[in-house]
């Protein structure tokens, strides 16, 4: 027996959504058929907003209004010459709120896992080369402590061997094997300040 | 399923599993392919954190939870990697064989040879004197001759002619001569290398920067294993051509 096809296309939609699956998106489509339509409404709204006013930075990748910078690209009090290359848009939050730094960032969405089949071409790896052009002198790869993370930075180290150019990594003290957005403030401010140099 | 569980332990693989936590796959010493849930393990307050993430060896005391999966009472580190996990070919050699560890169909079925066979290939790709590239495929190799499915290589699989030898069918068990030829064809520099590895030269192969036939060797080991276990598998062939070059235009 299967579901009327509207149900149905709602169950298969929301089945793709990571760490979803097929039981978790019935459920939600249930609950979903249960709530007042203008509430529903809303949800359609709102995505349709977020797709249609957000897309990604143009030189950052992180999450930005479309067709522009992101804020914080746009700020030119920020330290064009330094880049700290982070896996998700939640770890930019993460470093700002350590106010330990004052450059611009570059999201790769994701680091290097073969066992998902996360290769090279799959993160924003040619949007940070293409940055090198400009004046960058610094390149700070703030992964996560964790086996993918220290893949990613030295992929990343090896990758930009460019004359002139410091790339760097975050002191140890950063918590081993925990998620950058867990991670306190002034843990991640001590270890960006104290970041050791892996090439130049 | 056995309540409790005092083992040592590989970290095949974890996956995200709700807000924090994560579940891992372990090829336990004594117990098999083992599935744990670690609570709050991302959060970095959890002292477990750095613990239970693929190729840590790890000595575990696991208690059973809901369904097949376990909880974690302790876990303590055995071996580090320090080598493995300063270089990205080394890691990309770790994942290759935790995936090939992973794809062994026996849930629950304790095999200790592996498990030492898993520990021994982890601690060469640790070694600094081993160049990493021909572990996967040399590892892969060990395992088909523990699971008794060791290619034939000394003669022509179909007819036992001495030779030449120059096809090489995982399908069929191993080389194969010019009448009887199917598969990759395989050159007399990787015919060596496989008796090498084989053979009981290991060590010596693995001490050698960019062995002739090495790519030949690399691709056939793969077939070889993808056709034992009926399965294909991601990371050797994503991560064979491991050139920087490719992102670096
Ligand atoms: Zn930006
Ligand atoms: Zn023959």
């Amino acid at each position: 027996m299967s579901y009327p096809p509207p149900l149905q296309a709602v169950v298969d939609e929301l089945g793709r959504f990571p760490g979803v699956g097929p039981k978790s998106a019935q459920r939600i489509a249930f609950w979903l058929m249960r709530q007042p339509h203008e509430d529903v409404s809303r949800l359609a709204l709102s995505l349709e907003d977020m797709k249609s006013k957000l897309s990604f930075c143009e030189r950052c990748c992180n999450i930005a209004e479309t067709g522009g910078l992101c804020p914080i690209c746009a700020d030119d009090r920020r330290d064009q010459t330094t880049i700290c290359v982070v896996e998700n848009p939640p770890d930019v939050l993460a470093v700002e709120r350590s106010g330990a730094f004052h450059g611009t960032y570059h999201v790769l969405h994701g680091v290097l896992n073969p066992l998902e089949g996360i290769t090279p071409d799959r993160l924003r790896i040619q949007e940070l080369i293409l940055r090198l052009r400009g004046p960058v002198k610094e390149v700070i790869l703030c992964f996560n402590s964790n086996v993918e993370g220290d893949a990613t930075a030295m992929y990343l180290s090896r990758l930009l061997q460019v004359p002139g150019l410091v790339v760097s990594q975050p002191a140890s003290g950063l918590p081993v094997g925990g998620d950058l957005e867990f991670a306190d403030d002034l843990t991640l401010g001590r270890a960006i300040d104290g970041r050791r140099i892996l090439a130049d | 399923m056995i309540k409790e569980i005092d083992d040592d332990a590989v970290v095949l693989r974890t996956y995200k599993s709700g807000e924090s936590d994560r579940i891992a796959v372990l090829w336990t010493r004594k117990h098999g392919k083992v599935r744990v849930l670690a609570k709050g393990i991302r959060k970095s307050t959890s002292r477990l954190g750095g613990n239970l993430e693929p190729l840590a060896y790890v000595h575990v005391d696991l208690v059973k939870s809901r369904g097949e999966l376990y909880i974690t009472r302790h876990v303590q580190h055995r071996e580090r990697y320090p080598v493995m996990r300063s270089s990205y070919e080394r890691i990309n050699a770790g994942y290759a064989v935790v995936e090939v560890i992973d794809a062994i169909p026996s849930d629950d079925v304790a095999d200790e040879g592996i498990f030492e066979l898993l520990i021994r290939v982890l601690g060469s790709i640790d070694d600094e004197h081993f160049v990493p590239d021909l572990i996967p495929a040399s590892f892969f190799f060990k395992l088909l001759s523990h699971d008794g499915s060791e290619p034939v290589v000394d003669n022509c699989v179909n007819c036992g002619s001495a030779g030449p030898l120059v096809a090489f069918n995982a399908q069929v068990g191993g080389t194969l001569c010019a009448n009887c030829r199917s598969g990759h064809a395989i050159s007399h520099d990787a015919l060596v290398l496989i008796r090498r590895i084989l053979g009981g030269d290991l060590a010596s192969v693995l001490r050698e920067q960019s062995a002739p036939g090495a790519g030949e060797v690399m691709t056939i080991a793969h077939d070889a294993i993808e056709q034992h276990f009926g399965k294909r598998l991601k990371v050797t062939r994503a991560s064979a051509p491991i050139t920087l070059s490719s992102s670096d235009q």
